[in-house]
Parts: C-alpha cells; structure tokens; sequence
C-alpha cells in the first residue's frame, strides 16, 4: 500500500487532536469565565507549530532521527496526564494534594503559562514526530513534493473541519461536563488514541503500554522471586515458573493493561457518583428534592466524559486485538524425533517447504516436556534454525506477521527483523547450531537441551537486571 | 405585585366567545372562588390561569412570569414547579396504586420519594389505603389521593376545578376542611371553581363570573 | 424509591395492564424479525458446479451437452484436439448409494486431475488402481475410518479402497471421485461425460469455442464470463427477491404496529392529559410511550430470532441438502430489527397524541 495516503492521515489526525483539545479548553475557560486566557493558548499553539516545524527541519538536516525517544516522550505524557487526572480529582474534591501549587495558580500570569504550556505538551512532541515520520515516507516513497502535498492536505482538512466547527453555534455547553480532572483525563485519552506517530499501523498507544506495563509486571515478579532468594535449582524455580506463568500469559497482560487503563476512568464515576450528598437546609421537602434532583444531574453530567473515555478505551483496545494477534501466522510445530542423539528437522515434505520464506515450527518431546524449534528462510537465502524462545520473556514462542514479514515475540510483541534472526540477544530467538543438509537440517539433542535448560531457569533471563 | 394579574383575558371557541375580557388580581396566599353557573367560563378561566390552555388575547402573569410568552414545554415546567391540580374528575392512572400516583406528580417535578408520599397520604386520613388503586377508593378517598398529588410538591397555587362536584354532602365538608388546613398552615394560594354558594362560602374571597364577564368580587365575611 | 426504578414500575404496569394488545403487536413484529433473520443467515451462495470448478481447474471454456439432462460421448471428445487446447479435463457426475445415504459421486481420469486439479489437498494419496477413490473431507466423517466403501446404484454395487481424503473447501468436499470407467459402470452410462473443461489462449478462445461447437452439435461451449455473469444474475435475483418480500413484511408489520399504538394512545389520552397537566414535557411522556415500544419490539425480536433459524435451516437443506451455520450476531439483528420496527411504528402515533390539548381532555367526560 502507498505510503502517501499514511502521510494525509497522519496530518489529519495531529490536526484533529488540536481541534479535540481547543474545542475542550476554550469551553472550559468559558464555563470558569477565565475566556481572557484565550489568547494565551492560541500563541501556544503558534508557538508550538512554528517550533516543530522548526526543530523537525533542524533534525532532519543533522540526521538525527529520534522518533523512538519522542514515542515515549508521548507515552510518558499519557501517564502523567492519566495519574494526574486522579490527583486532580482529590484536589477538586477537597483532599488538599498539591497544596502550595495551588496557591500558585492563583496569579494571572501564572495562568497565562499553565494555559499557553498546554498545547506545547500536548502537541510538540507528536507534532515534531509526525513530520519525522513523514520526511522518512518521503525518503523510502522517493516521492518527496506528493508526500508532503499529501501531508499538507491532512493539515488543510484538518484546518477546514476546525473552521466549520467554529462557525456552528453548538447547544450543549461543553465546559459543563469538565472538571480540571476530568480535562486532564480526556487529555490522555487523546494521547492514548491518537498518539502513536506513524499511520494505520500505530495509531493507538495501547500496544505499547501493554508492551511496557507487562515488561514492568515481569520485571517486579522476576525481582520478587530472587528476593525471597527462591533457590536456582532447575527443578524448583522451573516448577515455580510453571505455577506462575500464566500471569504472564498474553490473556493475563491483556486483562492487566485494560484494567489499569479503565482505572482512573473508574474512579472518577466512582468518587463522582457516590459522594455523599452536601448537606442543604431546605424549607419544603419538595425544594429538597429539587436540589437532590439538581445535584445528580450535575454529577451525571460531570461523569460523562469519564464514560465515554472508557468507551473509547474499550473500542480502541478492540480494534487493535484484532490487528494483532489473531492475524499473526503461528504454525503449529509439526513433530519430529529424537534418534541417537540427533533431532532431524526435515526441510521438505510434501506440502511443505521450509524455504518458502513462512515460519515454520517443529516440536519434540523430551522426557515430559516439548520443546519447539523454529525454522525460517532469512532474506539472504540462508536458513535459521532457533529455539522458539528467547532469551528474556517466557517461552510462548514466536509468530510470524503476514504484512511485514517479519517475526514477533508473542509475549512482549517485539518485531524482529528476518536478517537479525539467527543472531543471538536481546529479544531474539536462541540460535541452535544445526547442520543443514539437501533434506534435513540435524541438531544435537545436547545442543538443544544445553539452551532449553537455560531458558527454564531464567539463568538467561538475569540479562534484565542489568536492564 | 400581585401574585396572579389577568388583564383583558378573552377566549373564542370558533363563534363561541367563552371570555370576553376578564380583569383579575390575587394576592399571594389568598383563597378566592370563582362561581357562576355552568357555561359561564369559570373553568375556562381557571384553565388559561393554569396554561393549561391558551388565551386569544390578554394575559396571564404568575409570579411574575408571563404565562402566554412561555412555550409548550416551558408552561409545562413552570406549571409543575408553580402549580397543583385539583380535577372534579380526580383523573388518576387507573393502574397505579394511590401512592405511586402521588409520585407520578414528584417524578416530573424532581426525584421520587415514597416516603414523602406515604406521609402526605397518611395526614390525609389515607395510611391503610396506599397501594390501593383508585377503581377501589370511594370518592371522598379518590379526592383526596387527587389533593395529596397537588400539595406533594409544594406549589405556591392550587387549582381546584369543582373538587366537590362529584362528592356528597359529608365528603365535600371533609375535602373543605383539609383545603383548609392546608390554607390555615400558610402555604397555598388557592383558586377553586364551583357553581356551588355552600362551597364558595369557605373561601376568603368570591369572584362571580357571568357570561363570560366578572359581575361581582367581594370578600366573604 | 429511584426515578428509574418508578419509571420500570410504570411501564411494567402499562404493559401488564394491555397484554393482549402488546403481545399481537409482537407477534407482528416476530413475523417480520423471522424473515430478517432467513434473509441474512441463508447463504447467497447458490452456487452453480460449473463456475466453481472451472475456476478451481484453471480452465477457461466448459464444454456441456445442449441438453442438460443428456450426455457427451467420449469418442468425441477427439474433436476437442482439433482447435488450440493446452490442456482439459473430463468428468461424469452422478449420484450412488453409500453404506449410509446417497452421494454425489464425480468420475475423473486421476492423471488428467493430477495435472488440471489445483487447489485440491490430498490427504493420503492419489489413487492408483480404478479400484481406489478420493473421498471428500466432509465424506471422511460419514464413512470414519473405514479403508472400504462400497458404492451402488441402481443393483449395480462395487467396493472400492479410500486411497485418500480431498479438501478443497469447495463443493468437492462432499463427494466421491473415481476413476471415470468406474463411474460410468455403476450409473451405466458407458462411454458418456458430463461436462469437459478446456484451458486454452485467451487470443484463441472464440476460434477453439466455434470449432468444437462445429463438430460436435450436441454441446454448447460456455466461457468462465458466461458462467459467472449468470451466476451472478441469478443470485441477484433470489438476494432481490427475498429482500423484497422481507421489506414489505416490514413496512406490514409498521402499520400493524402502527395502529395498535394509535388505539393505545387514543385510550390513553387522559393520562397523557393528566401527565401534561402535572408538568410533564412532551418528551418524556412520550419517552414513556416509547419505552413501551422498545419492549414489544425486543419481545419481538427474542421470538423472532430461533423462529428465523429454524427457517433457514429448512430452507437451507431443502435447497442445497446441507444445513447452514447461523452467526451469533443475526440474534442481535434481530432484537435491533425489531426495535426499529416497533420505534417506527410509534412515532407518528405518540407525536399525534402529544399535541392534544389537556383542558378540553380534562374538562370532565
């Protein structure tokens, strides 16, 4: 697929996220009366255009591509905006958290800055990565003036929607549904929809957190273990891995990052909803009643953005499932036999061809275990044969995804490139040393064992600690 | 400022003129009936003073709102806020029981409290008649069930179209004197219709209405 | 007592109170939800033999007898030859009797299949002898683990060895192929095909059609476009047909809906007098109009639902002899159907009643 539409899309949705958060902000300083702030947002956001544009050309001359950094930049603004939206719902309620800050927020120019800052952290570092991205798809398209006249389009569509939305004159006050918690909820929303920086295929930064909050999940468990000084004996910490493996389980990781995603969306219609009533001194039961009435539909009101950031949530996760897993190619292992101390992994069957380029997967048992061999064709033309597991996440294997081609590690979904498989580290799958013959590629059973044992033990896995 | 101001209020029903320019004021807190015999417009006043119609000309200010300016829906919420209904006819749900048609009444006004209604029903002598439907209240029972629906939010004005035209002797007397606890406690304005002079003798004040025309308003001693 | 939890209570007594009335309304509704449903679950997919496998075999011309019933002969086939054929591919279909019901039998020479055959994985082998056959994969759970199957028809009875099990994912999958003198000796039709797939040069199409149709007058040469385009023609109209059935049980099932809601509101219009009188806006009484609505419409759409399957699946296996799996999903099509019928049906009722005038109501009749 071209890359040039990737370019309109990835502009319109910067575009689209800056007419999401003006339209929230200036309802808001609307509905507080603080409308004089305008200003100082809209000079934020030239502001914050001019300088990505500006440090987007200056890295690009120098070379310097940090795309990678300024994905977790992104990610990182997600979390704080996330937790802090929980701290701000303290602070709004009464629980006096940030204390002497804010005191600060009572100055004018202070305000000013909080509110010209806004679209700086909220748009800079997306923006400055956007056109990173796009100047790479101009590179590898080798079509630089249609992909950013592409880029531009998105932009412009983005500018026109903006401008339509100005004009209508909108019945529902919006600012009345937000509190600053809830702002800086929606905020993070935006990021976590919006937020990668490449095109179709990353839009969402929900694989990524799941990504880290199951590394984070692995590493706390792994450092609980080896602090209750659970002895290395083969046996004992295999049979411990065993019992707890299945927290680590893609369903279990899954379940884990949707949960902490839904948290503070949760907490909000919580403490929203179920505060105590204010007392009120009325002089009929009817007017008291009235108020009761007022009250709720205030709280309701106040607790829609948070239902519908789990909403979005939800369908967002959904929606990139299915992109993911389940498209994956995961052959089942075809079995092979051990004989005098040699596997032999055939390399043609009828229906099968270990060069065609496709993973290929075989298993054999050993004693009451099976151990799973992966077989795949690099670019090159050489064939890898490897251990389906790797040196730092639990054995549950590699698969293959049929768009890029390439491998994916099923536990942390880390990509591997074809040409790095067979090369041992890192997330890579342990290279077996195989004689690779017309028919028949032959492993020592020791061989195997010998980094099966190793993968079982987690000997390789103190590779983390020095993480 | 009075509470209720009519000024020049006519109504035409096709050739039929039912109001042919009524003038009117009451206070705050005041208890006025309106007499005349049938077809003489008495309930076609009382009806565009509650919006539950609207006047050809003139006008009609509650508490200082202008009751013609008002749309459909607003009348409707300015009425459940302001006002309370008394029908000859006690219209009820006929499937609801008689507590859960006093709090049809609260939930268009605010939230539902049963509680609060099962109190009221019980002040008005109706504790062991609850969740009885109306089909199997007796009349005087019925008008009452309509009276506590009324009160239940707090109205500032009761309407009351002939709550009596349908009761004998020994109920009109017993709906008459809960009207006028009610009354005494300070804090209904009350407007009642009747072509009745025993029951017009209960209110403070008498406004006879003829063929469409105020002939008479004077208090009662 | 919460504001939702009296307004259940409403119109859980609303609808207790004309149960008669909503459940003939749902019965309507069912009716049309039924339909919906058999219009989604039946597959469209009537498919003719010919497109399938000419597009399965490679080929792009099929040779057919005038006649459908009737046969070609195979000493004709020498015919084909004449014009510039790269490669074809003969069968005879017919039916027999296995052990346990009949079957579609197919008879093939297996060297021309090997070679004209793609898209067909062999489990097992190819047959060898003209005693072996290749059964298809759904056959395979008729006949177990059997490595005999004995084929007969009309007293003609043979036994043959499975060699191996045929998966295409196609039609194939249900039935039987042997060695094509086999076949023709069981049906007794000695000497005879049924249909002949050509592949030739696209260039050389019209001229190879012509020549065989010359020499052999008993046949017609379709091309894969004819084929398809006919096909094509033919779905549309059964998609079409059945559309259209459903949609004017639709709109049958809207007016139904329709009046019973406008004699509902016309007894009920002293309640809406008196409900307007209280305070209440038009919108939410007519919310609670609605409401009662939606609930028939689900009731509806429950009962139309396995009503729906149950027709499909007969319809199913009158028309193509095999039952069809129903998704999960056409429950909830069904609900919303049925919903948006008895939604449609309300609206201009309960906006009518709305506007009715609450004094002239309540003056006291």
């Amino acid at each position: 697929m071209s890359l040039i539409p990737e370019a309109l899309v990835i502009s319109l949705r910067e575009g689209i996220k800056v007419i999401i958060v003006t339209i929230l902000i200036l309802s808001y300083l609307k509905e507080i009366n603080q409308t004089h702030l305008n200003k100082a947002y809209f000079s934020g956001v030239i502001f914050t255009l001019i300088f990505s544009i500006g440090a987007a050309l200056y890295l690009v001359i120098q070379g310097i591509d940090i795309r990678s950094e300024i994905a977790s930049i992104i990610g990182l603004t997600f979390a704080l905006l996330f937790i802090g939206s929980i701290g701000a719902l303290y602070q709004y309620q009464g629980v006096n958290l940030f204390g002497p800050l804010k005191v600060i927020t009572q100055f004018k120019r202070i305000r000013e800055l909080i509110v010209f800052l806004v679209p700086l952290i909220m748009f800079l570092p997306g923006l400055i990565g956007s056109i990173l991205h796009i100047n790479m798809v101009s590179i590898i398209m080798g079509m630089a003036a249609a992909t950013y006249l592409s880029a531009s389009s998105g932009f412009a569509l983005a500018a026109g929607i903006g401008l339509i939305i100005s004009r209508v004159r909108w019945r529902i006050k919006i600012g009345s549904f937000f509190t600053p918690a809830n702002l800086l909820l929606f905020f993070g929303i935006v990021l976590l929809i919006g937020g990668g920086i490449k095109g179709f295929a990353e839009m969402s930064l929900i694989p990524a957190v799941q990504m880290r909050v199951m590394k984070l999940f692995h590493d706390l468990v792994h450092m609980f273990i080896t602090f209750l000084l659970i002895p290395d004996h083969p046996l004992i910490a295999g049979r411990m891995w065993n019992t707890i493996g299945f927290l680590f389980s893609a369903g279990a990781a899954e379940a884990f990052t949707i949960g902490l995603l839904l948290l503070p969306p949760s907490v909000f219609i919580y403490k929203t909803m179920a505060e105590p009533l204010p007392a009120f001194e009325a002089k009929t039961r009817g007017e008291m009643r009235k108020y009761i009435k007022g009250l709720k539909m205030e709280r309701r009101r106040k607790s829609i953005p948070a239902a519908l950031a789990m909403l979005v949530i939800l369908l967002s996760w959904y929606t990139v499932r299915e992109e993911g897993f389940n498209r994956w190619h995961n052959p089942k292992p075809i079995p092979v036999a051990e004989s005098e101390g040699h596997v032999l992994i055939p390399l043609a069957r009828p229906g099968m061809d270990v060069m065609d380029g496709s993973l290929h997967k075989f298993s054999f048992v050993h004693g009451d275990e099976i151990i799973r061999i992966l077989v795949i064709k690099r670019p090159d033309g050489t064939l890898s044969v490897c251990l389906d597991a790797c040196e730092i996440c639990p054995p549950e294997g590699y698969a293959q995804r049929p768009k890029e081609g390439d491998l994916i590690c099923i536990y942390c979904k880390t990509p591997i490139p074809l040409m790095t498989v067979g090369s041992p580290g890192g997330c890579n799958p342990i290279p077996l040393k195989a004689l690779v013959g017309a028919k028949e590629a032959m492993i020592e059973s020791a061989e195997i064992l010998k980094k099966y044992q190793d993968v079982k033990t987690g000997k390789t896995k103190e590779s983390i600690h020095k993480k | 400022m009075s509470f209720i101001l009519v000024g020049g209020l006519t109504k035409h029903y096709g050739t039929t003129t039912a109001l042919k320019g009524i003038d009117l004021e009451v206070q705050e807190g005041e208890w006025v009936c309106i007499m005349g015999p049938s077809g003489s417009g008495k309930s076609t006043l009382l009806n565009l003073i509650g919006g539950l119609d609207r006047a050809t000309g003139g006008r009609v200010a509650i508490d200082g709102v202008e009751i013609n300016a008002l749309s459909e829906d607003s009348l409707s919420r300015f009425r459940r806020e302001i006002m309370g209904f008394i029908f000859q006819q006690s219209h009820f749900i006929p499937y609801l029981s008689a507590a859960e048609n006093v709090m049809l009444a609260q939930y268009f006004h605010s939230i539902c409290d049963e509680e609060e209604a099962r109190e009221v029903l019980t002040q008005l002598g109706l504790g062991d008649r609850l969740h009885h439907r109306p089909s199997q209240l007796s009349g005087g029972e019925q008008q009452r069930v309509c009276i506590a629906r009324a009160i239940i939010n707090n109205p500032k004005l009761l309407l009351a179209d002939e709550p009596t035209g349908n009761l004998d002797r020994e109920n009109t007397i017993l709906t008459l004197e809960t009207l006028k606890e009610l009354h005494k406690a300070g804090q209904f304005t009350i407007l009642l219709v009747t072509h009745d002079p025993f029951v017009a003798k209960w209110a403070q004040r008498v406004v006879t209405i003829e063929d469409g025309r105020i002939v008479r308003d004077e208090l009662n001693t | 007592m919460k504001k939702s939890r009296w307004f259940a209570l409403f119109l859980k007594k609303a609808v207790m109170e004309r149960m008669g009335r909503i459940v003939f309304a749902a019965a309507a509704i069912t009716v049309a939800t039924t339909l919906s449903v058999v219009l989604f679950a039946v597959p469209a997919g009537i498919s003719e033999r010919l497109g399938e496998e000419l597009k399965a075999y490679g080929a792009n011309l099929v040779v057919v007898p005038l006649n459908e019933s009737s046969y070609i002969n195979e000493n004709e086939l020498l015919n084909i030859h004449k014009g510039p054929v790269d490669s074809f591919f003969y069968q005879l279909y017919g039916q027999a009797n296995l052990d346990k019901g009949v079957v579609e039998i197919v008879g093939v020479d297996f060297s021309q299949a090997k070679q004209a055959a793609m898209g067909w994985k062999i489990h097992g082998r190819w047959p060898v002898h003209s005693e072996e056959i290749l059964a298809g994969a759904a056959i395979k759970e008729i006949i177990g683990g059997m490595e005999k199957v004995g084929l007969s028809w009309e007293g003609r009875k043979k036994e043959f060895k499975v060699a191996g099990f045929l998966e295409t994912g196609g039609r194939e999958d249900k039935n039987i192929f042997l060695d094509i003198k086999e076949a023709q000796g069981i049906l007794n039709l000695h000497g005879k095909v049924s249909a002949v797939f050509l592949r030739a040069k696209r260039e050389n199409l019209e001229t190879v059609s012509k020549e065989i149709e010359r020499s052999m007058p008993s046949v017609k040469v379709k091309t894969l476009q004819e084929v398809a385009r006919a096909e094509e023609i033919f779905l549309k109209r059964i998609q079409f047909l059945m559309a259209f059935v459903t949609f004017v049980v639709l709109c049958g099932a809207i007016v139904s809906v329709s009046s019973t809601m406008m004699t509902t509101t016309i007894e009920r219009r002293r309640e809406i007098a008196l409900m307007k009188a209280l305070g209440g806006t038009r919108l939410i009484i007519g919310l609670f109009f609605i409401a009662e609505a939606v609930l028939t419409g689900i009731a509806g759409g429950i009962a139309g639902f396995p009503l729906g399957v149950l027709l499909s699946q007969m319809i199913a296996k009158s028309s193509f002899g095999s039952f069809i799996s129903v998704s999960a999903y056409l429950f909830f099509l069904s609900i919303a159907v049925g919903m948006m019928i008895a939604i449609a049906g309300s609206i201009i009722p309960v906006k009518g009643a709305l506007r009715l005038d609450p004094a002239i109501v309540l003056r006291g009749e």
